[in-house]
Order: C-alpha cells, then sequence, then structure tokens
C-alpha cells in the first residue's frame, strides 16, 4: 500500500512537472488560458450572484450565503478539474471512445493509479480553484462564519463528495462509450455540463419531488447547495450524510460500469464491429 | 541475434472473433461472427526476428492486439513469457515494447526529451539504465538534434525514429512492432531497417514485426509467419516460402528478334526491344535456361534476378484470394 501511494505521489510530481513545462514553454500563451479560465468561471457565477443583488437573495439564501455557495462550487468543482482535468481523465468518455484506453494498457501501471495521477494540473488548471478559494474566503469574512474543526471537516467532506460525484456520473455514464464509442463520446462532457450549469442554483422553493430528485438520482443539488447549508448550520442530522451517500452511491456503481466496460473492451476493442463504433 | 529455446511468445489454438449485427427489419438484427483469428498456433523464441504478414483484414492487429493484452481471446491460450498478458499485464508490459505504427506515444504538446522522462518515471527506469539507453538510442537514431523539438513538429519519419527509441528505452526482450515503416520514405525506412537488425543481433531483442512491405520484411526477419483470412497459412523461412511457391526467377532480354518466347518462359513484360520472362527455377535449371536462350538470334544483353518476394507473396495472395477460401465467417 505505501509502494502505491509513494508511486502515485512520484506520478503526481511528474505530471505537475509536465504541466509546469507546458506553461513555461509559452508563458504568454499559459497566462491567457489561465486568465481566460478564471473569467469564464466568474462569469459563470456572476449570473447568479447578480441575480441575488439584485433581489435581495435567492432560492432561500441571502446575497452572501449565495456567494458563499458560489464559492464552494468554484473551490470543489476548481479543485476536481485540477486534480482530474487533464488528458481528458474527467472527460473520461473521451478517451474511451477515441480508442485511447490502448495507451493506458501498455503501461506497465495499475489503471487506478493512471487515472488517479495523468490528469494532473495544478498550474494550467487552476484558475477555478482560485477563484473558488478567494469566493469562499470572502463569503466566509462577510457571513462571519466561526473557522471551527466541524465546518473545515463538513467543507473537505463535501468537497471530496462533489468530486467524487462529478468523477463518478462522469465514468458512469462514460463507461457506455465502451459500447457505443462514437456515439457516446461526448457523454461525460454533458455530464459536466450539466452538472455545471445546475449545480450553482439554490434549490429552495422548488418542489419537493424536484429537490428529492435533484438530491439523488441527479445529483446537482449535491454540488454546492446542500454543502453550503450544511457549512451555515442550516442542517442538522441524518441529511448531513446524505451528500456522503449518494457520491459513494455513484462512486461505487461507475467503479462497477468501468470494470465491466473495461472487460468488454478486452473482449471488443475493435470499434468497427459496433453499432454506432465506427470512426469516419 | 541466434533464437536459444526459450519461448517469450506462445499461442496456442487461439480463436477471436467479433460479433457483427445489422437491421434486417426494423424489430430484427442479424447477428454473424467475424473470425479474427481462427485456431492459430505459433510459438516465438528468445532472439527471433519475425515477420507477420498477411492481406488487408487476415487479423494481423488483432493478433497484436492479443499479444499486447489489448484483447482476450475467445478460446485458446495466449502466453507472453508464460504469462497471460491479460492477467499479468503489468508484469508483461514491463518486459514487452510495443509500437503501433499509426498511433503516437509521444507527448504532443511537449518536446521529445519530455516523452523519454515521462517513460522513464512510469516504467520506474532506474538512472543509470535510462541514461545508458538514452544515449544509445541517440546516437543510433540520430536523436539528438530532435530531443528538444516538440513531437508535434516533427516530420512522420522523425516521429517514427523517436517512437522507436522510447518503445526500446526500458531495454524490452520483446518489442511487437506493427507496421513501422508505415508511410516512412526510402532512407527513414533504411535507418529503421538497420536498428531494428542491429536491436536484434546486438541488443538480443525478441521482435515480431508486421508490414505490408514484404521486401522490407524480408530484409529484416529471418522467420516468415502469413496469416490469411485469420488462418495461419505459413510458417518458415523465406527460402521454405520460395521452394513452396516454386523458385520463380526473372529473365530481361535485349534482341533483335521479334517476341521470342521460349519454350518454359512466361513473357510478362515488354518493353520495345527488351523482353521480362518469368520461369521456374526448380523446372529449368540454368544450363537448360541458357541452352533455351542461345536459340534466340540477335540477344544483346542477359540479366537474370529472382523475382522478389514482393511479388512472389502477391501471387500467394491473389492464389488465396480466387481460390475463393472457405468463408470463415458464420452465422451466429
Amino acid at each position: 500500500m505505501a509502494d502505491k501511494i509513494q508511486s502515485v505521489l512520484r506520478l503526481l510530481r511528474l505530471y505537475a512537472r509536465m504541466d509546469l513545462n507546458w506553461v513555461l514553454q509559452d508563458f504568454k500563451a499559459a497566462l491567457i488560458v489561465v486568465c481566460a479560465e478564471i473569467i469564464n468561471n466568474l462569469t459563470a457565477v456572476s449570473g447568479i450572484l447578480l441575480l441575488a443583488v439584485r433581489f435581495g437573495g435567492a432560492g432561500g439564501l441571502n446575497t452572501d450565503e449565495i456567494l458563499l455557495m458560489l464559492g464552494f462550487f468554484e473551490f470543489a468543482d476548481g479543485l476536481c478539474y485540477m486534480l482530474f482535468g487533464g488528458f481528458n481523465v474527467l472527460h473520461i468518455s473521451r478517451r474511451i471512445g477515441r480508442g485511447q484506453v490502448d495507451h493506458m494498457l501498455i503501461q506497465p501501471r495499475p489503471l487506478i493509479v493512471q487515472l488517479l495521477t495523468e490528469g494532473f494540473m495544478p498550474v494550467s488548471g487552476s484558475g477555478g480553484f482560485l477563484i473558488g478559494i478567494l469566493l469562499t474566503m470572502l463569503a466566509w469574512t462577510r457571513l462571519h462564519l466561526e473557522v471551527t474543526l466541524l465546518r473545515l471537516s463538513l467543507l473537505l467532506l463535501y468537497t471530496l463528495c462533489h468530486t467524487l460525484l462529478t468523477l463518478g456520473q462522469s465514468f458512469l455514464f462514460g463507461s457506455a462509450a465502451f459500447r457505443t464509442p462514437v456515439a457516446s463520446e461526448e457523454l461525460s462532457s454533458l455530464i459536466l455540463d450539466l452538472n455545471s450549469q445546475l449545480g450553482r442554483f439554490p434549490l429552495f422553493g422548488l418542489p419537493r419531488w424536484l429537490i428529492g430528485l435533484l438530491c439523488t438520482v441527479l445529483p446537482v443539488g449535491l454540488l454546492a447547495y446542500l454543502p453550503s447549508l450544511a457549512l451555515l448550520g442550516r442542517l442538522t442530522g441524518i441529511v448531513l450524510a446524505l451528500p456522503v451517500c449518494i457520491a459513494a452511491a455513484f462512486a461505487l456503481a461507475s467503479a462497477c460500469c468501468f470494470r465491466a466496460g473495461m472487460r468488454h473492451y478486452l473482449q471488443y476493442s475493435c470499434n468497427r464491429y459496433k453499432g454506432m463504433g465506427h470512426r469516419s | 541475434m541466434k533464437a536459444n529455446h526459450e519461448c517469450i511468445v506462445s499461442l496456442a489454438h487461439v480463436t477471436k472473433y467479433f460479433g457483427q449485427s445489422r437491421p434486417v427489419s426494423l424489430w430484427k438484427r442479424e447477428h454473424s461472427r467475424i473470425y479474427a483469428l481462427n485456431d492459430v498456433s505459433f510459438v516465438l523464441r528468445r532472439g527471433e526476428f519475425a515477420a507477420y504478414a498477411g492481406p488487408n483484414g487476415a487479423g494481423k492487429s488483432t493478433t497484436f492486439k492479443l499479444l499486447a493484452g489489448l484483447l482476450r481471446a475467445q478460446q485458446g491460450q495466449v502466453k507472453i513469457f508464460g504469462a497471460d498478458p491479460c492477467v499479468k499485464r503489468i508484469e508483461v508490459m514491463r518486459r514487452t515494447g510495443v509500437l503501433f505504427g499509426n498511433r503516437n506515444e509521444l507527448w504532443w504538446d511537449h518536446p521529445v526529451r519530455a516523452s523519454f522522462e515521462w517513460k522513464k518515471a512510469v516504467w520506474d527506469i532506474p538512472d543509470d539504465v535510462y541514461l545508458s539507453n538514452v544515449s544509445r538510442l541517440k546516437e543510433l537514431l540520430d536523436l539528438e538534434p530532435l530531443w528538444n523539438t516538440f513531437s508535434r513538429e516533427l516530420s512522420l519519419g522523425q516521429r517514427m525514429r523517436a517512437d522507436l527509441a522510447l518503445t526500446l528505452l526500458h531495454s524490452p526482450e520483446l518489442v511487437l512492432l506493427d507496421e513501422p515503416t508505415l508511410g516512412l520514405d526510402v532512407l527513414a525506412k533504411r535507418r529503421m531497417i538497420d536498428f531494428l537488425k542491429l536491436a536484434n543481433q546486438e541488443l538480443g531483442v525478441t521482435l515480431m514485426v508486421t508490414s505490408h512491405d514484404m521486401d522490407d520484411l524480408a530484409e529484416m526477419a529471418n522467420r516468415l509467419l502469413l496469416i490469411n483470412r485469420g488462418r495461419l497459412a505459413f510458417d518458415g523461412s523465406y527460402d521454405a516460402l520460395l521452394r513452396m511457391t516454386g523458385d520463380h526467377r526473372l529473365v530481361r532480354l535485349t534482341t533483335s528478334a521479334e517476341s521470342p518466347v521460349p519454350e518454359g518462359l512466361t513473357l510478362v513484360d515488354r518493353s520495345g526491344d527488351r523482353f521480362t520472362y518469368r520461369y521456374d527455377g526448380t523446372k529449368i535449371p540454368s544450363p537448360h535456361l541458357f541452352t533455351l536462350l542461345a536459340g534466340i538470334p540477335g540477344i544483346r544483353d542477359i540479366q537474370m534476378e529472382p523475382e522478389n518476394i514482393e511479388t512472389v507473396i502477391a501471387g500467394l495472395y491473389r492464389k488465396w484470394f480466387s481460390e475463393g477460401e472457405a468463408d470463415y465467417s458464420s452465422k451466429g
């Protein structure tokens, strides 16, 4: 186990160095990329934030609470992107659909180690994460939230849940690309876009059945809304564990589907005999 | 390098098929099987250099995928270093190098050097092995001028050289090369062939290569495996293949005579006063040929040469197709 962790850390260092080298190759271009990403993230949060400012809050949260929710979303999503955004690990259906699994299979490393490390881009992929930290800190200060061990633990736990939910959904639906490579190539992107668009909205005021749906089957409510309510101290009891349970369920389901997909791939890797599988 | 008895690659009665389904109506689909390999068996021993050839769709790439652990056979056993490459993928890949000519293992947006450093870390190559291999590969494949060039900026020949060096970086005992000379110009191909021969003879690497260029394969490999419609159609040396197909030779005459066709020779080409004939060396020995040619008046020049392997094998492929061998596809 210690060996595996060491090897993961060594590979993370390798990919961090490669990312840094990529940035340093053309610093001006890389700076533009990072700035564009920051602007993109700010634009993404500005819509709901402006609505909250205009109406003195939205979805049962006041402006500062909305800011906390958006900050948490950017922080957790940015971290996920920074850890797994490189080389389409997060968009796994692209790698499967484009036949790039072969490249992974010829490496003498367990697939899990490859998937945990290859996407790491701490320099070029840090825009959203940095914005997230800034927004969260700003909201935290404006809300005069106390920094307690419980709150920090919840922040870390829900960040982990956010990552598991995002990766889990991407891998769960993206595994369809093992069977229909071309048709499903962009499934992961669609799921991530859906999360990105809906995950930033407060759900308060929606019908209960819809909130239930958005916190379980399509768990966009667990990405930022529920965690921010927990951080604000508005949730108690079993509901606090909901993101953990759903994240674990998605992680498990995605692991099973991915493994089944890999078994299928080893049996039928050739795209040309599959319906919707041929790339012309 | 002379092969020893240690078995590196072994395929025993391997069958691999793919399912295919076609819509026959709105609700019904017809299922069939495409046999990529059908009961294929062979063994490759340490130090051998084998060429694996066959017409398009014969099953070459499928075999390579099976050997590299990228596919699992439905029947039979595939073993590399005595282990199933799908089960012991990591151990097998540490000792094997795989290069697909139509794919690229280099990191596109990084200098060539970065791909080598990446491989060193991923394959856990010790520093001393890495440094010595890099220096040797740089020299042999003339990589120094490319070392700091971005992979995306390399020409095809340069990319293949860098890719080949990367394949050999971890000192693999077995190298599988799927069309390594694909698209290379004459000079680049020459360098690639020379290097592969050197890798086999001096570094002791066991090699298995596919290509459609039979002359290249004949020059590189000492063993030829021919596959046709998923079945191993020939396994042996080039000499044995020539014996099997007939020792076809060409004789070119420059003569003032009008369309001379000596008995037993087949006219295959005529260009002005130059005539090219094909004959079977086993049926017409050289003294008999000279007697036949002596009967033709006005000969100014005679050239004799063996028919090149490419033509021999093209003839074989044509024969296979025209014979209309049993179609191995069967309804599922």
